[in-house]
């Protein structure tokens, strides 16, 4: 009977804690942050790509207010325009049509930045090469991938030009990064849970 | 291609799109969504490595210790030079000089042939030394260093796994399945991109590309560049860290 | 008030996209998006066809208990296997997949979004081709050595058996390769081709599933892409990746095949939704209830899809906290379809319903994707999975969202869009009967597999127990009513193309874009550039 009254208690218990744990704890977050990274990119869009704001501050302005919010939101629309399109920031746009902008990814990198950017690529190998030498245990693999990823964003952003293109581009590539990691993240979950693993790899 | 050809000297753009500019920018967003994909592709490789990596730890390290570093640094220059290379090719053709944007790009397909060369030297001594992928492994020497490494590590590093040292010896060759299916389908992603690159080149020098388009260099230069990405991560992985 | 500011409307005898190039190379060769849809459709319903000879074909098999009573000697419980993996690769790789979005969403993600085209034409039809070449593969495997695997080709089985595996997964990787370019089309599409004035707020939700669905395809397949091509190498040079006695963990594969099968059931869904929408708002002449709420729920569904595969392989060998992690979040992927279901059942409230056709077939839809979802979620408790993996429940529970689901979205969309496609009108008896067949038999047939599955009876067995012979019969019999079911939409479909009355722009008074311009559209969709001014489901 005892026994009985333990054992209830002992998953009562740990039902209480658990549940809380993993349901509030992984899962709910993880919905909550999509949804709500959803909206506020949503938001983003609406004032990027449809001018609410721009509009917004027109209308104030026509209206005859001035001082207060304006400057503050006018600097706001300027920081997204600079995000938006970083070589044009200054110039004019038309928003004639529902479409994204066309303007600033025509700009052309110039050949000392590329040779710069060359330059540093193969001092990163050197580095990748000679850091290869020393053994630090565990932290072999991060520290080469780290140094592999600082090479990998010069390449993206000069090479492959990510630095002066449209915010989409960085979204789409960076999304699909984002994915690979959930693989690795998940797999690792289980594998790691159930197959014995090297300690110090 | 045949919707944007200069038969007059002009560039025409595709009728759905309104202008050159919305041509050129849905054709990038275009090319960067498939590059998602490769991203995706390759990454599958990666995890499978490093899962496997953190089981079996010693049959990677010795592994590794059969690679050539020197050759691996060489090709890790080459791909990193015909990186280079390929944006010198894109430049040249933004600022209307295409003989130079064909030497650029003749110079990438120069360095991808070194990149297959070093490739073919490589493969060709693993093939003779019999160190190739599963049923067609004859290398026993490899085997045993994979045991000795393992006798030879601390106690409490060990895992039952790896404690089953026979188990561990039939299982040595997994490096080299790695190896070749890695390097493998990077190797032939070298050569598609070279042929596109060539392909890019004739039209360069058939004059079809210009400052107002040249929408298919910058969209194989990407291809290209990912390749080059591909290989930044996979050289530190395999040669370097074992 | 119509979506569209400024349109004009031809009638008899307009130059469409039908007849503005004649023969059969101006077909072939082809890059309008509209043609291109129209090939989709032939090849999809002949392979539809195929996989639903091969169900008929396993169901026969299964009306008897015991080889010696089964119908036909020639199945032993080889050709069994064989029967049963080319329905699963023939209606998953062939049909559903590629289903929704190559034929509705390359006919009409342009035309709903305003637009002379898909972004890249060529593509489109590249991608046509690519499809029929990895079909071609996958038929090929019948004469080469037939596959038995089933369409999930677990390992080791998939490494050690005889069959043509590396073929077929080849097959796959090419279909895979078509399912990423429509994908990819798709999304620059969304992005850059919508009409003057058509923010991401004012595009019908069918254009959203879309859009969701082709996000999921470029982030999902190219892991089933490499974990193809991993089998093959493992079969041809015994890497060792996926065999235990080599090294290997078949548990990975699973990881692997399940991180884009379980995102790829959503592809197949998530376009059915979208069709859903249209029709429930178009036969309810009501505005969509929670418009933004739908479209976001699309995009939720394809977030959270990539973190649930695990609950595939409960059983497999996984650890216990990989399986309470997916369990928890897969209860947490019913919440956006819920959020859709409610918001259709409140549109059709206080509307003006109609029951065409069309709209049975989305009634039908609420009903039985409603009961798959449910029994779903008792999937995704690890508890109950122990009981009900690789039994009848879960065929029952998949059945129920794809054929009560998807096939159900699909032929109701045929008949919803037929007269914008072809310019006539199916007929309306007709599809209803085809209706009353398809609903009733897909009951008879998978209600009973719910009971065969709690009383334990394992899928993919030749041979079975007999007490699960009664069940089975009954399960057979319902196969029979489906099929009559389907021929009878065929006929509604041949009827209407050969006989049907001549339909104007908008035969259902729709409100969307599509219907704005002449049925069949013109070449270039329509005669100028619609503005968009209103939102797409504005009918008061």
């Amino acid at each position: 009977m005892e026994l009985a009254i333990q054992y209830s208690l002992y998953i009562i218990s740990c039902v209480c804690i658990f549940v809380p744990l993993f349901g509030f704890g992984i899962a709910p977050p993880t919905v909550i942050g999509t949804a709500l990274s959803v909206f506020a990119g949503n938001a983003y869009s609406l004032i990027a790509q449809q001018g609410i704001l721009k509009n917004f501050i027109k209308d104030k302005k026509d209206s005859g207010a001035s001082g207060g919010l304006i400057p503050i939101l006018e600097e706001t629309q300027k920081l997204i325009d600079g995000i938006e399109n970083p070589g044009t920031a200054m110039k004019a746009k038309s928003h004639s049509h529902g479409h994204d902008h066309a303007e600033g990814s025509h700009h052309i990198i110039p050949i000392p930045v590329y040779v710069g950017v060359l330059v540093v690529l193969l001092i990163g190998t050197a580095i990748t090469v000679e850091v290869a030498q020393f053994d630090f245990g565990a932290m072999n693999t991060v520290i080469a991938m780290l140094v592999a990823t600082v090479k990998a964003s010069f390449v993206l952003a000069f090479f492959m030009h990510l630095k002066y293109d449209n915010m989409l581009n960085r979204v789409i590539f960076g999304s699909g990064f984002f994915f690979l990691m959930l693989l690795i993240a998940f797999s690792v979950a289980d594998i790691f849970t159930r197959v014995p693993v090297l300690k110090a790899f | 291609m045949s919707t944007v050809k200069t038969e007059d000297g002009h560039f025409h753009h595709a009728h759905h799109f309104n202008s050159l500019s919305h041509q050129y920018d849905s054709a990038k967003q275009g090319v960067w969504l498939f590059m998602v994909t490769e991203i995706l592709m390759f990454g599958g490789l990666f995890v499978a490595y490093l899962i496997y990596k953190s089981i079996y730890a010693p049959i990677f390290h010795v592994g590794s210790s059969y690679l050539d570093v020197k050759m691996g640094s060489i090709n890790t220059v080459v791909l990193i030079t015909s990186s280079f290379t390929m944006a010198l090719g894109i430049y040249f053709n933004q600022k209307n000089k295409p003989k130079q944007a064909v030497i650029a790009l003749a110079l990438t397909i120069v360095c991808a042939g070194i990149f297959m060369v070093i490739k073919y030297f490589e493969y060709t001594h693993k093939i003779h030394l019999g160190l190739v992928p599963g049923k067609f492994f004859n290398n026993p020497e490899f085997q045993q260093k994979v045991v000795d490494f393992i006798n030879n590590m601390p106690i409490e590093n060990l895992t039952p796994t790896l404690s089953d040292t026979a188990h561990m010896k039939k299982i040595a060759p997994l490096y080299f399945g790695f190896y070749f299916v890695m390097t493998g389908l990077h190797g032939l992603h070298v050569m598609i991109g070279a042929g596109l690159i060539l392909w890019v080149l004739i039209k360069t020098a058939n004059g079809k590309f210009g400052a107002e388009y040249y929408t298919p260099v910058e969209g194989v230069g990407l291809f290209w560049h990912i390749v080059d990405l591909i290989w930044i991560y996979l050289f530190p992985l395999l040669y370097l860290v074992g | 008030m119509s979506q569209v500011q400024s349109t004009t409307q031809t009638t008899t005898g307009h130059d469409n996209y039908l007849n503005h190039e004649k023969g059969l190379w101006s077909w072939l060769s082809t890059v309008d998006h509209k043609r291109i849809a129209i090939m989709y459709l032939i090849s999809i319903l002949t392979f539809f066809l195929v996989g639903g000879i091969f169900a008929l074909l396993v169901r026969g098999a299964l009306f008897n208990a015991k080889p010696e009573d089964k119908f036909w000697s020639y199945i032993t419980p080889d050709v069994y296997n064989q029967f049963m993996s080319y329905h699963g690769i023939i209606m998953v790789f062939m049909v559903i997949v590629p289903g929704i979005p190559a034929v509705f969403g390359n006919f009409l993600l342009p035309v709903m979004l305003g637009a002379k085209d898909v972004a890249f034409p060529r593509l489109n039809l590249a991608s046509y081709y690519v499809y029929l070449a990895g079909a071609a593969l996958a038929v090929g495997t019948l004469f080469v050595g037939k596959i038995d695997t089933g369409w999930t080709f677990y390992t080791p089985y998939s490494i050690k058996t005889s069959t043509s595996v590396v073929m077929a997964v080849l097959a796959a990787f090419t279909m895979g390769m078509a399912s990423i370019l429509t994908g990819l089309n798709f999304i620059v599409t969304t992005h850059k081709l919508r009409a003057p004035g058509q923010t991401m707020n004012k595009i019908p939700l069918f254009v959203w599933a879309i859009y969701a669905t082709s996000i999921i395809q470029i982030l999902a397949t190219p892991v089933l892409g490499i974990t193809l091509l991993l089998i093959s190498a493992e079969r041809l040079l015994g890497v060792g990746i996926f065999d235990p006695n080599l090294g290997g963990d078949p548990v990975l594969f699973q990881h692997f095949f399940w991180f884009y099968s379980h995102p790829a059931v959503y592809i197949m869904i998530l376009p059915a939704m979208g069709i859903i929408s249209e029709l429930i708002s178009t036969f309810s002449r009501k505005t969509i209830f929670g418009y933004t709420a739908i479209a976001y729920s699309s995009l939720a569904i394809a977030a959270v899809s990539f973190l649930v595969w695990g609950h595939h392989m409960f059983v497999s060998g996984q650890s216990e906290f990989a399986g309470v992690l997916f369990s928890i979040i897969t209860m947490l992927v019913g919440v956006p379809t819920a959020i859709k279901l409610f918001n259709w059942i409140s549109t059709m409230y206080k509307g003006s319903v109609r029951l065409d056709a069309p709209m049975l077939y989305a009634i039908g839809f609420l009903f039985l994707f409603t009961i798959g979802g449910l029994t779903g979620v008792w999937l995704a408790s690890t508890g109950m999975d122990v009981h009900f993996h690789d039994t009848y429940f879960v065929v029952a529970h998949f059945h129920y969202v794809m054929v009560g689901g998807v096939l159900m979205a699909f032929t109701g969309g045929i008949f919803y869009w037929f007269p914008k496609m072809f310019g006539k009108m199916t007929s309306d008896t007709l599809g209803r009967i085809s209706w009353v067949f398809v609903f009733t038999g897909f009951n008879v047939t998978f209600f009973p597999q719910f009971i065969l599955g709690a009383m334990g009876m394992p899928r993919r067995y030749f041979e079975y127990h007999p007490a699960y012979e009664p069940l089975n019969q009954i399960s057979t019999v319902g196969s029979w009513l489906i099929g009559f079911g389907f021929l009878v939409a065929l006929v509604a479909i041949i009827q209407g193309l050969v006989a049907g009355e001549k339909a104007g722009a908008n035969p259902w008074g729709s409100k969307t874009l599509e219907w704005q311009t002449s049925s069949p559209p013109p070449h270039d969709n329509f005669p100028i550039t619609p503005t968009v001014t209103a939102g797409p489901y504005e009918y008061r």
